[in-house]
């Protein structure tokens, strides 16, 4: 493992030992506030820079040039982290000594450079129009398509509503009414604005001389945009409405979804992270959680009824996909579920096994790219940058008194329902 | 004593990774990828029984014909154990994650941890071999299994793939759904579940992967424990697969569904081949799929400027016991549009003959995606129980790439992708968009 640390001011690089993958990752995330201003024309960026760049400005070509890298993946995405928005453009690719190609990492590190650095643009700095058209649709598109996942639909719907006055209710990609309103000159001047005030994290995984080549190479590259002042990540602080507020919306789906969103007033930081994932793990993370033995083996309500802390919101989401003739019912469980954690009914054991199943996740984080690339990003992003032995650690030590304080210091804020199927009286 | 020396180490020469494979006495067979740099352990025993298999000689000779989704259905009911508990609260004592998945042609159960993996195994090989079915928890678990089809219902991407299926195929049952219906599985009984289970659950009819830092010799010693007194005369399972006429039974279906973009699933049917062929065969499928509509084709470009798909096409083969076909996928505003253009791509192509420009970059990528294949644990998992179903390596899949020519992709084509042979599958929104 290679030490976080600061190429410019603003700029970090960190490195992970990936001798034991064949594949190899140069991942960029540039990360700025969210706000209803920006969030579309930054979400624009991701799609003007993954179709080529200046040596390249041919999208089928340069779709021919990965190929010719042995399948380079090259991917560019726009994600929100409570109220941050985060552009991430990455480089994967197979290891040369695979396919015999001594260069491969070579390769691949200036394409992903020369795409964050060259993008295709006129001599007026700014995106052609044809090109900006083209993803303006394929954004449009993208924001659109998230009506066909019904359960992540209801629960970003969810997450909107909790937030409601604050910068976290922002979608990742906007809206579809934002991206229309958008022109070719917002969103060229987004791309300068985005390099020259992001904080930058830049995380490599790879052979540690694929690792050296990819610091050099982003130190220089990096260098050009140097300046004095970036955004600087700072620990969050929310005041959230602390009533319940319910709202349903009727749909033609099969299955009803309902998702409720407790949302946490301590504050942010490790060890109060950790609680959290344990709370949630006995709570409804796991096929042994109450909400999985009771609501769904027991009560035989659902195929899926589970809670996930969001670090970002401090919050805990509960959803489930139920008749609606029992959605009452399932609601009811749930939140008498959650205040039988809140009154400390679990017990040792159920402490023991939480902490076992998170250790275990933690342990075997080193064998997959993208969850060391997700912990290491995260990490930067809620200024919590521990090591995965001091997570384990800290859920070594969590005990009963703890997740029981934790518990009672989420409310119940939202509840949203995504109601299909008929009503029985 | 088991004798590891009659193991086959398979050396894969450009991973610089080996596997053992082993069939045990009872006909189990065993595959161990040893692992020695991961902290994860995996393991995944399955049975070469899907959905597909709904009609068989059962155990008593008699042939008989079961509900639809009783495959998946008999999957759910394996994680309850003799005293009436679900597995899963042993696995988590451990530390360890269990799961599993039906498709069409298996039903897998599957672990991983980072400890304990010995106890873990011997927990998967105790449940998977001891089925203990009550009427009370059969009857639980169709109102659970119920939701799952519901939500499966509301899921435009399922539903255009079931219907583009029910339009090629007609008397096949990869036209039925692998959850089965509301109706079929309120068929399921306790009887029909232990005829199933005691039909395809024969160690001859299943495969255990392990990959993590292990020796084969400590795996074989857990497999005998629970495999040492197994029917060793029992036979792989007789199926019984109607024979399905090469002509698709319908040309277009729709669907209406609330959603905000129409979703597409074009179907191709062709010749189903033996297993290993039509493996093999998927393959070079898959490659022609990518040359004619992958991100570096001219096809591509164009549906891209003239707005008919606004990402790239999701791009398959499948190929099985008595089924081929091939699927072009994706968010279009104007569905019949693009299968207008794939027709005219197809035409086009036929008459002038295969355009080879991107052969050797695809042959490129299709090497990179059998080296990615390796580094996700499960994936490599999966891969390894279908290959050893097929009496296949992963070193065949290298020869097979690395030997491929345009040629022989050329006269494959020229045979195939015919227009009749495709179907149109789209979910609209049911407001109209």
């Amino acid at each position: 493992m290679f030490e976080r640390e600061e190429l410019h001011r603003g700029i970090f690089f960190s490195g992970i030992d990936g001798k034991k993958f064949k594949t190899s990752c140069l991942n960029i995330n540039l990360i700025l506030p969210l706000t209803h201003q920006d969030v579309c024309k930054n979400a624009m960026l991701p799609y003007m820079l993954r179709r080529g760049f200046k040596g390249c400005p041919n999208k089928q070509k340069f779709n021919e040039m990965l190929m010719d890298l042995y399948g380079a993946d090259m991917q560019a995405s726009s994600f929100n982290f409570g109220d941050k928005q985060i552009i991430t453009v990455s480089i994967e690719f197979i290891n040369g000594e695979f396919v015999n190609e001594k260069d491969m990492a070579t390769k691949a590190i200036k394409l992903l450079l020369s795409v964050v650095f060259e993008p295709i643009m006129d001599d007026n700095k700014l995106f052609p129009e044809e090109n900006f058209r083209e993803h303006q649709r394929e954004l449009t598109n993208e924001i659109l398509l998230e009506l066909n996942d019904k359960r992540s639909y209801a629960i970003n719907k969810c997450n909107e509503l909790a937030f409601e006055g604050t910068n976290c209710e922002i979608p990742a990609n906007g809206t579809v009414e934002g991206v229309a309103a958008l022109s070719r000159q917002d969103v060229s001047a987004a791309y300068f604005h985005l390099l020259e005030s992001a904080q930058i994290e830049i995380v490599c995984i790879g052979h540690e001389s694929d690792i050296i080549a990819a610091k050099n190479s982003c130190k220089e590259a990096f260098g050009c945009i140097a300046v004095a002042e970036r955004f600087k990540i700072e620990p969050q602080s929310f005041d959230f409405r602390s009533r319940l507020r319910e709202e349903s919306v009727q749909m033609d789906v099969v299955q009803t979804k309902l998702v409720l969103c407790f949302i946490s007033k301590v504050p942010r930081n490790l060890k109060n992270n950790v609680v959290a994932l344990v709370l949630s793990e006995i709570y409804g993370g796991s096929p042994t959680s109450k909400l999985f033995l009771n609501v769904r083996e027991k009560l035989s309500l659902c195929y899926y009824c589970a809670s996930a802390f969001r670090r970002g919101t401090n919050s805990l989401c509960v959803d489930i996909g139920v008749d609606l003739s029992n959605l009452a019912f399932a609601k009811e469980n749930i939140i008498s579920e959650f205040t039988a954690m809140q009154n400390g009914d679990f017990g040792e054991e159920d402490i023991r096994t939480a902490q076992r199943e998170l250790k275990s996740a933690f342990k075997s984080f080193t064998d997959s790219m993208d969850d060391m690339l997700r912990y290491r990003v995260v990490g930067a992003l809620d200024l919590t940058h521990a090591s995965l032995e001091e997570y384990m650690a800290i859920v070594g030590d969590i005990t009963k008194e703890d997740i029981v304080a934790r518990a009672k210091n989420f409310e119940l804020t939202t509840a949203y329902a995504l109601k299909g199927g008929c009503e029985i009286d | 004593m088991i004798d590891v020396k009659n193991a086959k180490e398979v050396t894969i020469k450009r991973l610089k990774e080996r596997y053992f494979e082993f069939v045990h006495k009872s006909g189990l067979k065993v595959v161990v990828c040893p692992t020695e740099d991961r902290a994860t352990y995996y393991a995944l025993l399955g049975s070469a029984y899907g959905s597909i298999n709904n009609s068989f000689k059962s155990t008593n000779g008699e042939v008989v014909t079961v509900p639809e989704g009783i495959a998946h259905f008999l999957e759910h009911k394996l994680f309850e154990s003799k005293n009436g508990q679900d597995v899963f609260k042993y696995f988590a004592k451990n530390g360890a994650r269990v799961n599993a998945f039906t498709s069409h042609e298996k039903t897998c159960y599957h672990f991983s941890c980072t400890n304990n993996f010995f106890s873990n195994l011997e927990l998967l090989l105790d449940f998977v071999t001891s089925p203990c079915f009550s009427n009370e928890s059969i009857e639980k678990e169709r109102g659970i299994i119920g939701q799952e089809i519901g939500m499966c219902e509301d899921d435009p991407y399922y539903q255009a793939d079931c219907n583009a299926l029910n339009a090629m195929y007609g008397a096949h049952p990869i036209a039925q759904s692998i959850l089965g219906t509301v109706v079929s599985i309120s068929k399921i009984t306790k009887e029909l579940l232990t005829n199933c289970y005691n039909t395809y659950y024969v160690p001859c009819n299943m495969v255990l992967v392990v990959v993590g830092d292990v020796e084969l010799a400590d795996i074989l010693r857990v497999v005998d424990k629970f495999f040492f007194s197994c029917d060793f005369a029992a036979k792989p399972p007789e199926n019984f697969i109607p024979k399905e006429p090469y002509a698709v039974r319908e040309r277009i279906v729709q669907k209406d569904l609330p959603i905000a973009l129409p979703w597409v699933e074009i179907g191709i049917k062709e010749r189903a081949g033996t297993r290993a062929d039509g493996f093999l065969n998927g393959f070079k499928y898959w490659m022609l799929l990518q040359m004619l509509f992958g991100e570096a084709s001219e096809f591509c470009s164009d549906c891209y400027r003239l707005d008919i798909i606004r990402e790239p096409l999701w791009l398959s083969s499948r190929a099985g016991d008595g089924f081929c076909y091939l699927d072009i996928s994706g968010a279009t505003p104007q569905p019949e549009k693009l299968y207008q253009m794939v027709l005219d791509e197809l035409r086009k192509q036929h008459l002038h003959g295969l355009n080879k420009a991107n052969f050797q970059r695809i042959k490129k990528y299709a090497i990179a995606q059998y080296v990615r294949r390796w580094e996700d644990t499960e994936s490599l998992a999966v891969g390894l129980f279908d290959l050893s179903c097929l009496g296949l390596g992963f070193n065949d899949i290298d020869e097979l790439i690395a030997n491929l020519e345009a040629a022989s992709l050329d006269s494959m084509f020229a045979k195939t992708f015919q227009e009749e042979q495709t179907v149109l599958s789209v979910v609209k929104s049911s407001s109209g968009g």
